[in-house]
């Protein structure tokens, strides 16, 4: 049954975006970046480093993965190649996402600005919001909450990167545990048959390709692995056919 | 090139390495057909190596954390599991609780001594 569209007026599409994204989504989204601000220093970037990252990757695994494959003494290439890997959800994303704002919009980099705006958080409260918000506000409601979570992201890396020298140990070392504890949970709860497998698959072979070169160990578990959960996802979609 | 050159080439490469997702999906959004083999390839990659990336830094993480106890990282993300799949699943929750979980097996010291590795 088709939700009913209960928010016509624009006042009060800003206030239930607002009403939404104040709560659990800036308070995870500050926690993380002050979290990736702590790894970061600690791997050598600096602030303005840190500030460009969560504002121009905004992506969360991709971040994580350049700041940790730095420190693993990987070569530029094979650090931007996964960095980028780790983000490429951002393309099914926007061509998914995009069409749902795009009305009434001519200017094609505004399009792009808005892909840019775009992450987990806001893309998953835009699909549960907007079948009850009228066509042409939810643009507006996607603008208001990707807004305030990007501020809260800097906000977050700008903590971050205040207080990483004076913290006590527990609390920086509790830092640098909240996106592996983060992916880690969000990981565990997935469902589906592919994904599952690629998760499984990546996860054994992190560790243990590691162990033979820490160089080059990240992109072989993903591009490998991720490779290996493609072929058998085929084949049994294959085999049921 | 100076060292810290080196690391704004890094982050430079690599907010345009995520940009270019972005900026493809927004130009071809109506041109490209999210359940062709080539997107299941892309989602299979970049979970695989996210992966591979959480877990290795469980098992052998860098910096501060490769002096906190193995056992107690492992520890505390089941007991972040258990507050997400018993508690509503509100990701808020279980992190903050993996986290208290995480600071008390690694400073308390009865419960630190306990950690065999």
């Amino acid at each position: 049954m088709a939700e009913e569209i209960v928010l016509q007026e624009k006042k009060s599409v800003t206030r239930r975006a607002i009403a939404d994204v104040m709560g659990a989504p800036i308070l995870i989204i500050a926690t993380q970046k002050a979290g990736f601000a702590t790894l970061a220093l600690e791997v050598g970037f600096d602030g303005w480093m840190i500030l460009l990252c969560t504002v121009g990757i905004w992506g969360l695994p991709g971040q994580v993965v350049m700041a940790e494959y730095q420190a693993a003494g990987a070569g530029l290439f094979a650090i931007v190649l996964a960095s980028s890997m780790a983000n490429a959800r951002f393309l099914p994303m926007c061509v998914s996402f995009l069409p749902l704002v795009r009305d009434g919009v001519k200017s094609t980099s505004f399009m792009v600005l808005m892909g840019q705006m775009l992450s987990l958080n806001s893309w998953a409260s835009c699909q549960r919001q907007f079948p009850t918000i009228s066509p042409e506000h939810r643009r507006h409601y996607f603008l208001v909450f990707a807004s305030i979570l990007i501020s809260f992201a800097v906000i977050g890396a700008l903590a971050g990167i205040w207080a990483a020298g004076d913290m006590p140990l527990w609390a920086y070392t509790a830092l640098l545990m909240v996106n592996p504890i983060f992916f880690a949970l969000v990981f565990l709860g997935m469902k589906g048959r592919m994904v599952v497998t690629a998760l499984i698959i990546g996860a054994v072979l992190g560790p243990l390709l590691h162990m033979i070169t820490p160089e080059w160990g990240l992109l072989f578990a993903g591009v490998g692995g991720g490779t290996l959960a493609f072929f058998l996802f085929r084949r049994w979609e294959g085999n049921k056919a | 090139m100076t060292a810290y050159n080196y690391l704004w080439l890094i982050v430079v490469c690599c907010v345009l390495a995520t940009f270019v997702w972005r900026l493809v999906g927004s130009i071809f959004a109506k041109k490209i057909n999210t359940g062709s083999a080539l997107f299941q390839w892309v989602t299979c990659v970049s979970y695989a190596m996210v992966a591979a990336l959480i877990a290795r830094i469980f098992v052998f993480p860098g910096g501060e954390l490769a002096d906190t106890s193995m056992v107690a990282r492992f520890l505390s993300l089941a007991v972040g599991a258990l507050f997400y799949f018993s508690v509503g699943r509100s990701l808020l929750l279980a992190i903050a609780a993996s986290l208290g979980a995480f600071v008390a097996l690694t400073t308390l010291p009865f419960l630190s001594h306990l950690m065999p590795f």
